[in-house]
C-alpha cells in the first residue's frame, strides 16, 4: 500500500490577456497515510482537480515533488505504483461492452487472474456484463466504472466527485458499494466532493481548504469503522459535530501520521 | 476523428511522396511533419499543398507547425495559419511549456478555430499537463496528441504508463476531444496502446526504412502496422 507525501511549492495559472496570474498553490503540504481515505472539501475551481492531476504525474508544470510512501507490514508499496481516477461521469467507450470497458487499462497478468469478471461480479453487473453503455442506467454506468478502477487494482485511487449529479438514493448506494470495494481490495483514497454528508461517511480524514492560493483551514479525523458508516444515526451525530455552528477549526489530527505530517501546509 | 470512434493509425509524412507511400500502404491518417527539424518540425508550405493535392482528399491530412514556444505566440499562430491556409484537415500545435501557454491555447482558439480543425500536442517528456485539457476544448480544439518531445528519451510508454495514458484518455472523451498517442511508438507497443482506445494512433521511426525516423518511410512497415493495428483494435465502423 502507498500513501502519498504532497510538497507543491508552486503551482500557477499565467496571466491570460487581461486576467491576472493566479497562484494555485504556494508551499502547500499534504501527508495522506497509506490505505486512508481522505476528503478534500472546498469552493468549486480553486485547485483541487489540479492537485488530483499533480499528484497523479498528469500535471508536472508546478515547482514541488509528489512522493508516494511505503507503508509498514504486509502489502508495501511496489516500486512504481498504480494509480486509478474516477470521474464525474463515467467516461465508458459507447461501443464497448462493459465486460470490454472494465478489461480496458487491465495488463495480460490481470486478464489472466479474472479480474474483469470478479470486479463486474463485485458492483453487481454480471447480468449486464456484455450490454453496452447507452443501455445502462446512470447508475449502472457509475457501478461499471468503479469496477474499471478498482480491477486496475490501483494503489491510490483519485476520485474527482464521483456521485455528484446523481439522485440521492443511488448516490448511497454507490457509496456503499464503494466501502465494499475497498473492504475487499484497499487502496490509498483521494476524494474531491462538496457533500458534507458523504464525507463523513466514507472519509478517514477531512481536509478542508480555501483557494487563492490552496491552504488547509480544517484537518480532523471522522473515525467512523465500518458499521458506523453504514448507520445513519451516528452519521448525523458525527456530521452534526463537526458541520454544525462553531465547528472547531485546525484541530489536529493527532494520534499515529506520519512525521512531516499534514499541518504543515498551514499558514 | 470522432471522440470514442475507433482507433485510427497516423502516418507521419516528410513531403508529397512520402504522403504518398503511406496512403497506398493503408494509413488512416497522414500526417506532414519534417523529422529533421525538431518534435513537431514544419514541411514548407508549398510541400504541403503538394500532398494536399496528390492525397486528394483519400485519407484526412494533419500538419505540424513547428517548435516555436508559447512565449512567442505571434510566430506559432502565425505558423498555425500558413499551415492552415494549405487546406489540411488538422493543424496539429506544439504546447511546450512556457508561460504563455494558457495564453496561446486562447489566441489560437480565437484565431483559428473557426477556420480549420485544431490539434494541440503535449508532451509526455516536457511539461506535460493534463489539467490543459479542458481549456482546449473550451478554446475550440478538435483534439489532443501525446508525443514525446525529446525523440532519444525513450518511448511514449517510458513517460506516461498505461494507467496514466488510460487517465488521459477519459479526460479526453470527457471533454469532447479525440486522443492521440505517439512519441517512438513501435510495433509491440500497438496491443498496449490500443488497449486504452485513443482515436489515433501516431508513427514515424517504426515506419521508416532505417534505424530512425529521418530515415525514409518504408511501405512495407506502413502496411505492417496498419496489420498490427487492425489486429488488435476495433475495426472501423462502416
Amino acid at each position: 500500500m502507498s500513501g502519498l507525501d504532497i510538497a507543491i511549492d508552486r503551482k500557477a495559472f499565467p496571466a491570460v490577456g487581461a486576467t491576472a496570474e493566479r497562484l494555485l498553490y504556494s508551499d502547500f503540504r499534504l501527508a495522506v497515510e497509506p490505505g486512508s481515505f481522505v476528503a478534500l472539501i472546498g469552493p468549486s475551481g480553486c485547485g483541487k482537480t489540479t492537485l488530483l492531476n499533480m499528484v497523479a504525474g498528469l500535471d508536472r508544470d508546478f515547482q514541488g515533488v509528489v512522493r508516494t510512501v511505503t507503508g509498514s507490514g504486509p502489502g508495501e508499496a511496489p516500486p512504481s505504483p498504480r494509480f486509478a481516477y474516477v470521474f464525474q461521469n463515467p467516461r465508458l467507450l459507447p461501443w464497448r461492452t462493459v465486460r470490454e470497458n472494465v478489461a480496458l487499462a487491465l495488463d495480460a497478468d490481470q486478464l489472466v487472474r479474472g479480474l474483469v469478471d470478479r470486479f463486474v461480479d463485485l458492483v453487481g453487473l454480471t447480468e449486464a456484463a456484455d450490454q453496452h453503455p447507452e443501455r445502462l442506467s446512470v447508475g449502472m454506468q457509475r457501478r461499471a466504472a468503479l469496477a474499471r478502477a478498482f480491477a486496475t487494482e490501483p494503489d491510490v485511487l483519485l476520485m474527482d466527485e464521483p456521485f455528484v449529479s446523481l439522485d440521492e438514493a443511488t448516490a448511497e448506494r454507490l457509496r456503499l458499494l464503494l466501502l465494499d470495494l475497498l473492504a475487499v481490495r484497499p487502496a490509498t483514497v483521494l476524494f474531491v466532493t462538496h457533500d458534507t454528508r458523504e464525507t463523513v461517511m466514507l472519509a478517514d480524514r477531512l481536509i478542508e481548504v480555501t483557494g487563492n492560493p490552496v491552504s488547509i483551514v480544517r484537518d480532523v479525523r471522522i473515525g467512523l469503522d465500518a458499521a458506523g458508516r453504514r448507520d445513519a444515526t451516528a452519521r448525523a451525530a458525527v456530521h452534526a459535530r463537526l458541520f454544525s455552528e462553531g465547528h472547531p477549526v485546525l484541530v489536529p489530527v493527532g494520534g499515529d501520521r506520519p512525521a512531516g505530517g499534514a499541518l504543515e501546509g498551514r499558514r | 476523428m470522432r471522440p470514442g470512434g475507433p482507433t485510427r493509425l497516423l502516418v507521419s509524412a516528410r513531403d508529397a511522396e512520402e504522403a504518398l507511400v503511406a496512403l497506398a500502404a493503408g494509413a488512416d491518417v497522414i500526417d506532414l511533419k519534417e523529422p529533421r527539424e525538431g518534435a513537431l518540425g514544419m514541411v514548407a508550405v508549398d510541400e504541403i499543398r503538394r500532398a494536399v493535392a496528390a492525397v486528394g482528399r483519400r485519407r484526412p491530412i494533419s500538419a505540424t507547425t513547428g517548435d516555436a514556444t508559447p512565449d512567442d505566440p505571434a510566430a506559432v499562430l502565425a505558423a498555425a495559419t500558413a499551415v492552415a491556409e494549405t487546406g489540411v484537415d488538422y493543424v496539429k500545435v506544439g504546447l511546450f511549456p512556457g508561460e504563455g501557454r494558457r495564453a496561446l491555447i486562447e489566441t489560437l482558439g480565437l484565431g483559428l478555430a473557426a477556420e480549420t480543425r485544431l490539434v494541440a500536442v503535449l508532451f509526455a517528456d516536457h511539461g506535460f499537463d493534463a489539467g490543459l485539457i479542458p481549456s482546449l476544448a473550451d478554446a475550440g480544439f478538435h483534439g489532443l496528441v501525446v508525443d514525446t518531445a525529446g525523440k532519444r528519451s525513450g518511448r511514449l510508454l517510458d513517460h506516461l504508463a498505461p494507467d496514466k495514458l488510460a487517465i488521459v484518455v477519459a479526460a479526453c472523451r470527457e471533454a469532447d476531444l479525440f486522443c492521440g498517442l505517439a512519441g517512438s511508438v513501435q510495433l509491440e507497443d500497438l496491443p498496449v496502446l490500443a488497449a486504452l482506445s485513443p482515436e489515433l494512433i501516431g508513427v514515424r521511426g517504426a515506419a521508416t526504412a532505417g534505424p530512425d525516423r529521418t530515415a525514409p518511410l518504408d511501405a512495407r512497415r506502413v502496411a505492417a502496422l496498419v496489420a498490427a493495428l487492425a489486429a488488435v483494435a476495433r475495426p472501423h465502423a462502416a
